[in-house]
């Protein structure tokens, strides 16, 4: 499984176990460069001291050598004892040390040049240890006895040079770096032991925040979604998922109340019906001889109670097909100022038995759409206001075009939405009235428009104008609604159709 | 027994005050929460049938206020709210009972007789007297083996005579309790009821006092026993 805490732990041990083993080689390879250039300093001084103790004679031009009897120790047989030979510029030997034992040292290198006259190189010594070499090339020293009892000596600068080889033993050398290098291996092991104890510390502890998310998120459920997740003691890294998680537990809260909400009123919707049937039937079958004298009026109610429900469950069944894709468009070319017309015909008489006054200023288009879902779409906004406008008030409906759309904006009296009532007027069944008394509504219309209005790309909004103004506008795409082919027939700009008579 | 209705859907209000005036109860009927809450101030109820989602005042304020301000009528809340949580608030709120809409009507019958018996500090639906027995589930009356043929006024007074057992029941007191508010019932029906209701509870040829006793100047009372005239009694 995907860990953040496993990832984050083993890149970092992996990451720092590097860097420190690169730290440490680095280290290593200077601390032996060092010793080497130490040795080979030493090696060379030697060499130059036994260079210096090559002599020519004044008088008969020999070549002498003579060791110091401390110096000869070092050359002497023994377990480890260092090399030296000498030749002379024509490569016959000069001197050589005891510990090569008559044998030669390595082969005379050459008449080396004098600007080349040192190099340095490993070697087998020849007792078979690993041993290092230096080969210089030296202007013997005047051996001048005629001055007092002191020999004189001084270089000779036109004196033939020799070629000293000298050797000695990387034993001791090759310990010491072996020995620095269990040293540093020992530093690292400790160091990454501390950095494994070190990383997962500081992962785990870093983590803690997430985790505590995690666990203030596993405790949330639906009668907790109102808490929220404390931002104040995130790290800052963490405050946008903060944020962003409350802002998620929000529109969860929201909504499961819209659902509760959708649930209450859906039962309220169907029980009361239900109750009313079933107690009249229940009323009527105990007391029959009351019922057949009132048998009409039951019929009555009866057939109310069937339109009632049959009105919820059609439309929430053609809200739930909306919502599922399902809803088939049949278009055809609709002349909107009539469809508008039409839908307000079976409210005209209601408008007029309760003295509303009525505006209508309709500019004629035309447009391919679905006629029966563009019809119920007016049907709903155009009930809507009669019903909602108190006895006495004011409708207005207007359409004009404006910016390749149809603009319809349906203007009534309100005394009763507020500001606060708007993001609830097109939740299915949410109703001002708390009571839900009026069983000729249920509270479904707008939230119907609002699905079908999204089902023709048409764009609906809803809005308080003034204080006792609820205007619903409806912006219709002058193109087929499955298509971006302008498909309308549009008059002339100047062009209205006034609609009469309506709410007569 | 009296029954006041708050219920805000007109068909209820037809169909279950016409079953409840059938099954005998005066009936008043309010449809919103204010008119609800004024007709249980201004009236003695036995029984309040409550719904809850009320225009003007919804049923819990209503039944808030109402015990706030001391009513102890038994209240009833008959609603289409199903969930535990308005359950419980209901009841919290100081309700007796709960329904869910939709109801079989002869439940929201046998719970309103049920919490009409408690008002009175009866459980049993059978009430004794003697040999006379008043079966206050079905209705009926019986002396020894042999039913009684009441009229629904008649068994009204004489069942609230029962559930009034020990204390002294004025004619008003009567009147309230078996008729609603749109009765206007004559000044000696109830003198006319209590005298039918005699005739038919005595037993013919019964030589001692009737079981409902007349107290002058204050109205009636059912004994026990038509012998037990001396027992004190309490208005």
């Amino acid at each position: 499984m995907n860990s953040i805490r496993r990832h984050l732990t083993i890149r970092l041990l992996i990451g720092t176990c590097v860097i420190g083993a690169g730290v440490l080689a680095v280290v290593y390879a200077y601390l032996r460069h060092e010793l080497f250039e130490q040795f080979d300093a030493t090696l060379v001084a030697r060499a130059r001291t036994l260079g210096s103790l090559v002599r020519l004679d004044d008088e008969d031009g020999h070549l002498e050598f003579e060791l110091t009897e401390r110096s000869a120790r070092e050359f002497r047989a023994s377990s480890r004892p260092d090399y030296f030979q000498i030749w002379d510029h024509h490569g016959r030997m000069v001197a050589r040390s005891d510990s090569l034992q008559g044998k030669d040292l390595f082969a005379y290198p050459g008449n080396t040049d004098i600007r080349h006259r040192r190099r340095l190189f490993n070697l087998a010594l020849p007792d078979g240890r690993a041993g290092r070499a230096v080969t210089l090339v030296v202007v013997p020293g005047l051996e001048n006895t005629q001055q007092g009892d002191q020999p004189a000596r001084s270089n000779v600068p036109n004196a033939p040079p020799v070629t000293l080889m000298l050797a000695s033993d990387l034993s001791e050398m090759s310990e010491t770096t072996a020995h620095v290098l269990g040293v540093l291996l020992l530093v690292f092991a400790a160091s990454a032991a501390a950095m494994v104890l070190t990383v997962v510390g500081v992962v785990r502890r870093s983590l803690r925040p997430l985790l505590d998310i995690g666990d203030a998120a596993a405790r949330v459920d639906p009668d907790t979604l109102s808490t929220h997740f404390s931002a104040g003691d995130s790290p800052e890294e963490l405050r946008p998922v903060v944020d962003k998680l409350n802002d998620l537990l929000d529109r969860l809260d929201s909504a499961f109340k819209r659902e509760r909400r959708f649930t209450s009123n859906v039962a309220h919707e169907l029980r009361t019906p239900i109750a009313e049937l079933r107690s009249l039937a229940e009323v009527a079958i105990r007391w029959p001889e009351d019922a057949r004298s009132a048998e009409a009026g039951n019929f009555q109610d009866v057939l109310l109670i069937a339109r009632q429900m049959q009105s919820v469950v059609t439309t929430l069944l053609s809200m739930a097909r909306c919502q599922a894709g399902q809803e088939r468009l049949s278009l055809e070319q609709v002349e909107l100022a009539a469809v508008i017309t039409e839908s307000w015909r079976p409210q005209a008489a209601i408008a007029a038995s309760r003295g509303l006054a009525v505006d209508f200023e309709l500019s004629p288009a035309k447009v391919e759409t679905d006629h029966t879902i563009l019809a119920a779409v007016f049907d709903n906004v155009l009930a809507n206001a009669v019903t909602y406008t108190p006895n006495g008030g004011r409708i207005r409906c207007r359409a004009w075009i404006s910016d390749g759309k149809y603009c319809v904006e349906v203007l009534n009296g309100n005394n009763s939405l507020t500001e606060q009532d708007l993001p609830f007027l097109t939740e299915p069944f949410w109703r001002k009235d708390a009571a839900r008394t009026s069983s000729s509504n249920s509270g479904l219309g707008l939230a119907l428009v609002a699905a079908y209005a999204k089902l023709l790309d048409i764009n609906f909004g809803i809005a308080l104008r003034a204080i006792d103004l609820f205007v619903v506008t409806l912006k219709i795409p002058l193109r087929t609604v499955s298509g971006a082919q302008l498909k309308a027939t549009l008059p002339a700009p100047a062009t209205r159709l006034p609609v009469e008579p309506i709410g007569a | 027994v009296r029954v006041l209705l708050v219920e805000d859907s007109e068909r209820l209000q037809r169909s279950v005050g016409t079953g409840l005036r059938k099954s005998g109860f005066a009936v008043d009927i309010a449809g919103d929460g204010p008119n609800g809450q004024w007709l249980a101030q201004t009236n003695n109820y036995d029984v309040i049938v409550l719904d809850l989602m009320l225009p003007g005042k919804d049923g819990i304020t209503v039944l808030k206020e109402l015990r706030s301000e001391g009513l102890m009528t038994h209240i009833l809340i008959l609603t289409a709210k199903d969930s535990v949580d308005d359950r419980v608030r209901g009841l919290m709120a100081g309700a007796d009972d709960y329904l869910v809409k939709p109801f079989a009507f002869e439940e929201l019958v046998a719970r309103v007789q049920a919490l009409a018996r408690r008002n009175h500090g009866t459980k049993t639906p059978t009430l004794q007297f003697g040999e006379l027995r008043i079966d206050t589930a079905t209705r009926r009356a019986a002396r020894g083996e042999t039913n009684i043929e009441l009229s629904a006024r008649e068994y009204a007074v004489l069942e609230y005579l029962a559930m009034r057992h020990g204390h002294v029941v004025s004619r008003t007191e009567i009147e309230t309790h078996i008729y609603d508010l749109h009765a206007e019932p004559m000044s000696n029906v109830i003198d006319a009821i209590v005298y039918s209701l005699r005739k038919k509870i005595d037993p013919p040829g019964h030589p001692g006092p009737s079981l409902i006793r007349t107290r002058r100047g204050m109205g009636y009372e059912l004994l026990a026993d038509g012998g037990d005239a001396e027992r004190p009694v309490t208005a």
